[in-house]
């Protein structure tokens, strides 16, 4: 104990770290409450919880003048936790019997000037018995209910009180020292708090010690080396004897040191040891926050967004192009409610006989739609809710791609986001958040898909007229002459008639006058009609084209709206909830590289495990599991 | 003997099962006193039952001394055979291998050395107790000939409370299986203590006799500590419980320990409470099995709760399966089936209209018919309706593509939940996934050929089966022909020969024949709608349903613990029938006499 001299606990340090403490555990709390990311893993959350509330409380004990140090008493039943409490207080304070478990409530043993909102919270409601003894004045010593018998609640309240202990006293007898239950507790808190060890009943260890076997003191001092206790500080006791006050020292075996762990107690633990042991704990639950916080980082992706987005780009492409393909099949097999329109259009643009003629195909056409409309040829689809006029076309078009939409897209479209996630998954995107995202997207998004293609699909002016280029002007010369030529050749065979009535004096009936142009008015329209109609259909196919490509259009740019920022939205809430938990490890390696600095804590190093042998720690692992 | 073979196979599966399902149930994070009845029940299927079934336990009864650590079985086992012959030291868990002591008769028999088959060798030759292996060692104390050994043969056993004893405690268990009696060392620190006691009530519940020994307290205590017990410990366990025999075995002195012939009373006290739960053998065999066989009944049952929670993931991925099969086959419904017209049918339409022509006189009918058949195409009312076909192969690809990638969706978002959806991802982003793909493709050009075969059957039988009855057939002939013939005639009767008259031929004939197309076309859309319904059950046969099978067996197929839970727990309700019908007298040793 040469040592403690040299370690000068600068009041500047308390000052510095334990604002930086609570800075800490404040947006610890905050980022907790706060964070979307860290419902994926609930695991780690309950024990950041306890973490948060833990530095707190640290905190709030390292600015007290004079930090108390918590002792518990930790172990099997019937090791005789409650004998050494009463050996240590020197009275019967704790109930020791033969009835196990023997103690079921924690009692708490302080000095005098402990105030009851001085101790843990987690203490106040326990029995308190308060002494008068100078030496134990910071230390609260805790027997603690036992961890292996049939109560198991006796085990919860142990958890309980356990994270709030500065030091474990881990209380083995000879039957005990290496039960599994306690030696698990052990384990897994063995990076996290300071250790030390009574080996009770040390009479039943020496006695009957035959040739075989190690002695376990040195068992149990084997093993926890191996668990990473370099020197562990064991003291091997016989509470009993103390507790009955009658001790004579022959009676005691050899090597009985219960009064090393007295003088231990009362005065190698001073008030440098004590602010060793906290700023160690400290350390140690800070290590424990930033490995946690390590394991529930969200991963970089911004160098996958690239990726990502290419994949996601090519993927509704193709989505889009297989969409169109369906809904251009749906409209295919409704040409003739399209065809009709596209004549009406037409029209407008005949005149004298090919106007005739395309009237009279028009009827013709109503007629066939009527036909097949009235038995139901069209398909299992009946057009119910079909404009009533059916004069606009882009009208017209809207309703087929919404019935179209309805009836057969909805689920290619809800299948999309499924898509979308597993590239992005592939690319190496975590699954979960993004998955989420398209679930909090609802189905909303399909309504604005189908009234994009809406818009689209109003763009669309069927036009017969050709407006530009060298089929222009064949198709305005064709117009030309199928208005002119009719009435032409009408009245030229008229004037021959009548030539031929007069001047070549044959006789010609008056019917036969007006027959003959008539025919041949109405046969030059037809052939006209049939050329134009050769030329320049009015069909469906001629706008298929251009409907085929704004749909596909109208789509890809709806996709890309909508599920592009989908990326960018989860990309910045993981960038940001990275930077955030990134912020609270450095604060942690901060506080941490703070409260390391002036203490070496040589002294305490006994106290706390060191990483276990490698032997050991694929056990450990095991165990953990 | 057939039957022995038989009994004796299914318990050695029952026992795998078990042991197998005892470390799921640690896996699923269940109580320690439920894996350990699991362990127990397999141990008691493997030895007990085993034997019994192939008649061939062991004369003598079995007697197993156990306890936690440094409770004081060896002493115990010492103070039994009055020697001091086991090793006895204050190091917790020393002891890591059983040893049977037994007399120098008993040690020469054969039987002595294949009590526990592969699972706990026999090892001649003497090693330290601390060998840690699957082994037992028999030892004959040399100048302890008591009665004791003539009737029984004592092992003394592991612990098992310390940590190390997760690895040997195994060993003990096996033991425990074929054990008649148990000698239950609790010390005065532990008689309380939870895994010791989960023992202690398992073996009341599997019907072992008991025996419990009270250690170390001192001996102003004893009858204190006894009471204590017997209010605390035993009345907590069962109503068999109560008569226990309860002997309290103070501290003893040092010299005693290594010298346990220095203390005959406690010797003789132990051997007349052994001997008489001992005797007569047949009886407590008979009893024990019994018990065991209801113990082993129930730890059946707990294991089938064990094979439903391992099996639960299934439910759920049975659910997503389903799910990914009905949009499968929605999307075929709705973009495919809904579209689609079938063009054959026209041509069944047609056939079916000419067959109604009375065959001699359809070129007759023809030309009456020309003047109306022009008017109507001119008119436009002959245009058939455009055939458009979307081959299925572009709905149901794309729709196979989804329902995969439904899975590996969900098996994205529950990875963490169970490693099925790990295994799920991973296989459907590679090797699987390329086979669930030709196998998928596979069906695709049988549901096609069979599909294309279902439409032309349909198609066809719309006109085969009226041309294949002739009498049908003429009837509607002459039916349509005498309407046809019997109007003209009638309106010429009626009205008198003139010239307009020669026009009726012309209007009547093709109004009938009109109307006899407008009820031939309902008839084939009738068939049409049949046909849809069909296609879609064909779909359901030839495609959805094979690859649901695919996949909802894949895991009981490939993932190695599904597969195993399934197995087994197909075979445990046939286990626990058998074991309750398994003849328990005539497994009774025959020959049982020491």
């Amino acid at each position: 104990m040469t040592g403690i001299g040299a370690i000068n606990r600068s009041p500047s340090l308390t000052e510095a770290l334990v604002p930086k403490l609570e800075r800490l555990a404040c947006a610890l709390k905050n980022w907790l409450e706060s964070s979307a990311y860290i419902a994926f893993h609930q695991g780690a959350r309950q024990e950041l919880d306890q973490i948060a509330g833990d530095l707190q409380r640290a905190a709030a004990c390292l600015s007290q003048e004079k930090p108390l140090l918590l002792i518990v008493l930790m172990g099997g039943t019937g090791v005789g936790k409650s004998t050494l409490l009463n050996a240590l207080a020197r009275a019967p304070i704790a109930e020791s019997s033969l009835v196990r478990p023997t103690t079921r409530e924690p009692l708490v043993y302080c000095h005098e000037s402990v105030a009851d909102d001085d101790l843990d919270e987690r203490l106040r409601q326990c029995r308190v018995v308060r002494h008068s003894r100078p030496e134990l004045r910071q230390k609260i010593i805790v027997d603690a209910p036992d961890l292996d018998s049939q109560e198991e609640a006796n085990r919860h309240k142990l958890q309980a009180i356990l994270p709030a202990a500065d030091v474990v006293l881990y209380v083995g007898s000879q039957e005990k020292y290496h039960d599994r239950l306690g030696w698990e507790l052990l384990l897994s808190q063995r990076r996290r708090r300071a250790f030390a060890f009574v080996l009770n009943k040390w009479d039943r260890c020496v006695h009957g010690q035959s040739a075989t076997g190690r002695r376990p003191d040195e068992d149990l001092e084997r093993d926890l080396r191996a668990h990473g206790f370099d020197e562990p500080l064991i003291f091997r006791t016989c509470a009993a004897a103390w507790a009955d006050a009658r001790v004579s020292s022959t009676s005691l075996p050899p090597g009985e040191e219960f009064h090393r762990l007295e003088e231990w107690l009362h005065h190698l633990l001073t008030d440098r040891e004590i602010a060793a042991i906290k700023a160690q704990g400290v350390i140690l639950l800070l290590r424990r926050l930033s490995e946690l916080l390590t394991s529930v980082q969200p991963p970089a992706v911004e160098h996958l967004l690239d990726r990502i987005r290419r994949a996601w780009h090519d993927e509704w492409r193709t989505q889009a192009e297989q969409l169109t393909t369906l809904l251009l099949h749906f409209l295919d097999s409704r040409a003739d409610g399209i065809n009709a329109q596209l004549a009406a259009e037409m029209r407008s643009h005949l005149h004298g006989g090919l106007a005739l003629v395309a009237a009279l195909g028009a009827l013709r056409n109503k007629m066939a739609s009527f036909r097949r409309w009235h038995r139901g040829l069209t398909g299992v689809l009946k057009p119910a809710g079909a404009p009533a006029t059916q004069d606009a076309f882009p009208a017209l078009l809207d309703w087929l791609s919404d019935v179209a939409t309805e009836a057969q897209l909805t689920l290619r479209l809800a299948a999309i986001p499924q898509r979308l996630v597993i590239l992005a998954a592939e690319a190496g995107y975590p699954a979960r958040p993004m998955a989420q995202a398209f679930e909090e997207l609802g189905q909303d998004w399909q309504r604005t898909v189908s009234a994009a293609m809406r818009q689209q699909m109003h763009a669309i002016k069927p036009t017969w007229r050709v407006t530009a280029g060298p089929r222009s002007w064949s198709q305005s010369a064709l117009l030309w002459i199928g208005t002119w030529a009719p009435w032409t050749l009408a009245l030229v065979t008229l004037f021959f008639l009548i030539y031929r009535t007069f001047a070549a004096d044959g006789s010609i009936s008056l019917w036969s006058l007006i027959l003959l142009p008539g025919t041949v008015f109405v046969v030059c329209s037809l052939c006209l009609y049939a050329i134009l109609m050769r030329f320049f259909p009015a069909a469906w196919d001629s706008v298929r084209g251009d409907v085929s490509c704004r749909a596909a259009q109208a789509l890809g740019a709806s996709f890309e709206q909508i599920f592009e920022p989908i990326l960018a939205r989860t990309t910045e809430t993981l960038q940001r909830e990275r930077k955030l938990v990134q912020d609270l490890i450095e604060q942690c390696r901060a506080a941490v590289s703070l409260a390391e600095h002036p203490a070496q804590f040589a002294d305490v190093a006994a106290l706390f495990a060191g990483p276990a042998s490698p032997a050991v720690t694929r056990t450990s692992n095991e165990e953990h599991k | 003997m057939h039957e022995n073979v038989s009994a004796e196979q299914m318990f050695e599966q029952m026992a795998q099962d078990l042991s197998w399902l005892a470390r799921r149930a640690q896996a699923q994070g269940r109580s320690p006193e439920t894996c350990l009845r699991l362990s127990l029940a397999a141990a008691i299927a493997r030895h007990s039952f085993r034997c019994a079934a192939s008649a061939c336990l062991p004369p003598i009864a079995l007697v197993a001394v156990i306890g936690g650590a440094g409770s004081g079985k060896s002493t115990v086992t010492n103070l039994c055979i009055g020697r001091a012959v086991a090793e006895t030291n204050p190091q917790a868990g020393y002891t890591r291998h059983p040893i049977v002591y037994v007399s120098a008769r008993v040690s020469q028999e054969s039987w002595c050395r294949h009590l526990f088959g592969q699972r706990l060798q026999y090892h001649a030759g003497h090693v330290p107790a601390d060998h840690d292996a699957d082994i037992y060692q028999v030892r004959t104390p040399a100048d302890a000939e008591g009665v004791l050994l003539q009737r029984v043969m004592l092992w003394d056993c592991p612990d098992m409370t310390t940590w190390q004893a997760q690895g040997y405690v195994q060993r003990l268990i096996e033991i425990l299986g074929l054990a008649d009696i148990v000698v239950f060392v609790a010390s005065d620190e532990r008689y309380n203590d939870e895994i010791p006691n989960t023992f202690l009530k398992l073996l009341v519940e599997a019907g072992k006799r008991l025996v419990v020994c009270l250690t170390k307290m001192r001996p102003e205590d004893a009858q204190h500590l006894c009471s204590l017990y017997r209010e605390k410990v035993l009345a907590a366990l069962s109503a068999q419980a109560d008569g226990i025999p309860c002997l309290p075995l103070p501290h003893l002195a040092p010299e005693v320990l290594g010298r346990p012939e220095l203390a005959p009373q406690i010797t003789h006290q132990l051997h007349s409470v052994l001997l008489t739960l001992a005797d007569p053998l047949p009886s407590l065999r008979g009893q024990k099995q019994r018990q065991e066989r209801s113990f082993v009944s129930a730890a059946l049952a707990t294991a089938q709760a064990v094979v439903a929670d391992e099996l639960s993931v299934l439910s759920q991925w049975h659910q997503v399966v389903a799910a990914g099969r009905s949009q499968f086959e929605e999307r075929f419904r709705r973009e495919y089936l809904s579209q689609e017209n079938f063009p054959r049918f026209n041509e069944s339409m047609a056939r079916l209209v000419e067959l109604l022509e009375i065959p001699g006189l359809s070129h007759v009918m023809r030309i009456l018919r020309l003047p109306w058949r022009s008017l109507k195409s001119l008119l436009g009312w002959a245009r058939s309706a455009p055939a458009v076909h979307l081959p299925e192969e572009t709905t149901l690809r794309p729709a196979f593509a989804a329902w995969l990638d439904l899975l590996l969706h969900e098996a994205l978002r529950r990875q963490a939940d169970h490693p099925l959806w790990v295994r799920v991802r991973e296989e459907l982003q590679g090797a699987w996934r390329r086979k669930l793909a030709e196998d998928f493709e596979r069906l695709l050009s049988q549901f096609a050929r069979e599909q294309s075969q279902a439409v032309e059957a349909l198609a066809r039988s719309i006109h085969e089966e009226l041309a294949k009855n002739p009498l049908a057939l003429n009837s509607l002939r002459g039916l349509k022909f005498t309407i046809e013939a019997g109007s003209v005639a009638g309106v010429v009767a009626f009205m008198g020969l003139n010239v307009w008259d020669l026009a009726w031929p012309f209007i009547i004939p093709p109004l009938v024949q009109e109307l006899v197309e407008l009820m031939g076309e309902q008839y084939v859309n009738a068939e049409r709608e049949k046909a849809r319904r069909r296609q879609l059950e064909l779909l359901q046969t030839v495609l959805s349903d094979p690859l649901t099978e695919t996949l909802v067996q894949w895991p009981i197929r490939e993932v190695e613990s599904l597969k195993t839970a399934a197995a087994i727990g197909a075979r445990l309700p046939d286990a626990r029938r058998q074991l309750e019908t398994w003849p328990l007298d005539a497994a009774a040793p025959p020959a049982a006499t020491g």
